[in-house]
């Protein structure tokens, strides 16, 4: 009787404490939403990817394409956010389209950005694969059986 | 040493396993053979170092376990065992793999001629690898009937150390092994040297080099004894040891994450010790193959 009991208290505590993170969820997205007017429905694409690499380091080369789209029209930049570095910007505009020679040996994220804002409108990723991975060898190792 | 030298335990397993009618068994065996002679056994050696170049283009990096299997076609001239005619074309298997454990490894490149060899990697500098590695090597003559009145020519087993170096843009491999197995007590060596290059995505690689193989492998495999002269239409040959050079040039493209694209240009010379023996029907001075395959990485 006793474990049954706390049995139905460890499952109240897990509802509750479900509906207070789902809860929570939802009102930042509202937040959110009422702070950036029509972001949620800002897109930003990049095709195509992955970026695939032979093995693990080396830089990978590949011409990606960018389309973002806005409900309202203004001023947009294209950053990577994982080099903190604008890629191009558009004046007055609600779409755009930006094409460019990806190189890297890591994955990057991009975002759109209302220019000379750090917030993120919409994101996107170029992940960046390898078929072989690799280890970097050891320095002067002699083994002995 | 070249033509049945060397072939992959791979196909020396399919070709056992095949059960088909003779008429299939004998061309498939044919086609292994000449991918053997034509693209494997030249640059037997040199196979590891081409390995290296392919897929590990930083010259610190190593290439950790994997796993692949493929498939492929090649097409060239070389010299011929069984048929009077120099050109070849088939198609063929590719298993790939590499598993390192406590510095112990297995390593199987479909492609070369080695075919499964245990090692130990003895000695690691930022420069400099030693390997000291073992695997059987080379194969018989079992494939063809016309053989059929000869002695057996076994795999050797072929026990030596292969030492890599990392010299500015480039890679060497000095290879010196043995056979301890008893069969043919023969000794091999080469020096290989190769480089990489990237450009965008494609990675293309180069090398040449120089193999040695002692009389006792030559003898052994391309030889005809007293006894073998005297009940077959063979005449008695025992050559003694030479040189091959060796050149290759390649590109692998990764097509995915799971999927790799790998073309191959070959040439090597091929010794008079081989092409006197009474065992070719076609010889040639030269062996030229270019090959492509496709591969799925596990």
């Amino acid at each position: 009787m006793h474990t049954l009991l706390s049995l139905k208290k460890i499952n109240l505590t897990w509802f509750v404490g479900s509906v207070i993170v789902f809860l929570s969820v939802v009102m930042h997205g509202n937040v959110y939403a009422s702070s950036s007017e029509g972001n949620e429905n800002a897109k930003l694409i990049v095709t195509p990817k992955p970026c695939v690499a032979l093995r693990k380091g080396q830089k990978c080369y590949l011409e990606v394409t960018f389309n973002w789209e806005h409900p309202i029209a203004s001023n947009y930049c294209l950053v990577n956010s994982t080099t903190n570095q604008t890629m191009h910007c558009w004046q007055q505009q609600a779409k755009g389209q930006y094409s460019f020679d990806f190189q890297s040996t890591q994955s990057n994220d991009f975002a759109l950005r209302k220019q000379k804002s750090a917030t993120d409108i919409a994101r996107t990723t170029i992940p960046v694969a390898w078929v072989y991975k690799s280890t970097k060898r050891a320095k002067s190792t002699w083994r002995l059986f | 040493m070249d033509t049945m030298s060397s072939v992959s335990t791979t196909q020396i397993k399919l070709m056992t396993k095949l059960n088909f009618k003779k008429s299939l068994t004998s061309r498939l065996s044919m086609a292994l053979m000449m991918i053997a002679s034509a693209s494997f056994s030249s640059v037997s050696i040199a196979n590891d170092i081409s390995h290296t170049l392919r897929n590990s283009a930083d010259e610190n990096a190593t290439t950790e376990n994997y796993f692949e299997l493929g498939l492929g076609v090649i097409a060239g001239v070389g010299p011929n065992l069984t048929e009077d005619n120099d050109q070849f074309a088939s198609g063929y298997l590719i298993v790939n793999g590499n598993y390192t454990w406590n510095n112990l490894f297995i390593e199987n490149y479909g492609e070369s001629g080695e075919g499964l060899l245990l090692g130990y990697n003895a000695f690691d500098s930022s420069n400099w690898s030693l390997d000291l590695v073992v695997g059987p090597q080379f194969r018989g003559l079992g494939f063809d009937d016309k053989f059929d009145d000869l002695d057996d020519r076994d795999p050797s087993i072929m026990f030596g150390g292969r030492l890599t170096g990392y010299v500015e843009d480039n890679v060497l491999q000095f290879t010196l092994k043995h056979d301890i197995g008893g069969k043919s007590k023969g000794l091999l060596a080469s020096a290989i040297v190769g480089r990489n290059w990237q450009y965008r995505n494609w990675n293309y690689h180069g090398m040449v080099g120089v193999q040695y193989f002692d009389a006792n492998i030559n003898d052994y495999y391309y030889g005809v004894t007293a006894d073998e002269a005297a009940r077959s239409e063979f005449t008695e040959y025992h050559p003694g040891s030479n040189f091959n050079l060796t050149a290759e040039v390649g590109v692998t493209y990764p097509i995915s994450e799971n999927w790799v694209f790998r073309s191959t240009a070959r040439f090597n010379t091929v010794s008079d010790e081989d092409m006197d023996s009474p065992l070719f029907e076609t010889t040639r001075s030269t062996r030229m193959s270019l090959s492509t395959s496709v591969s799925y990485v596990f």
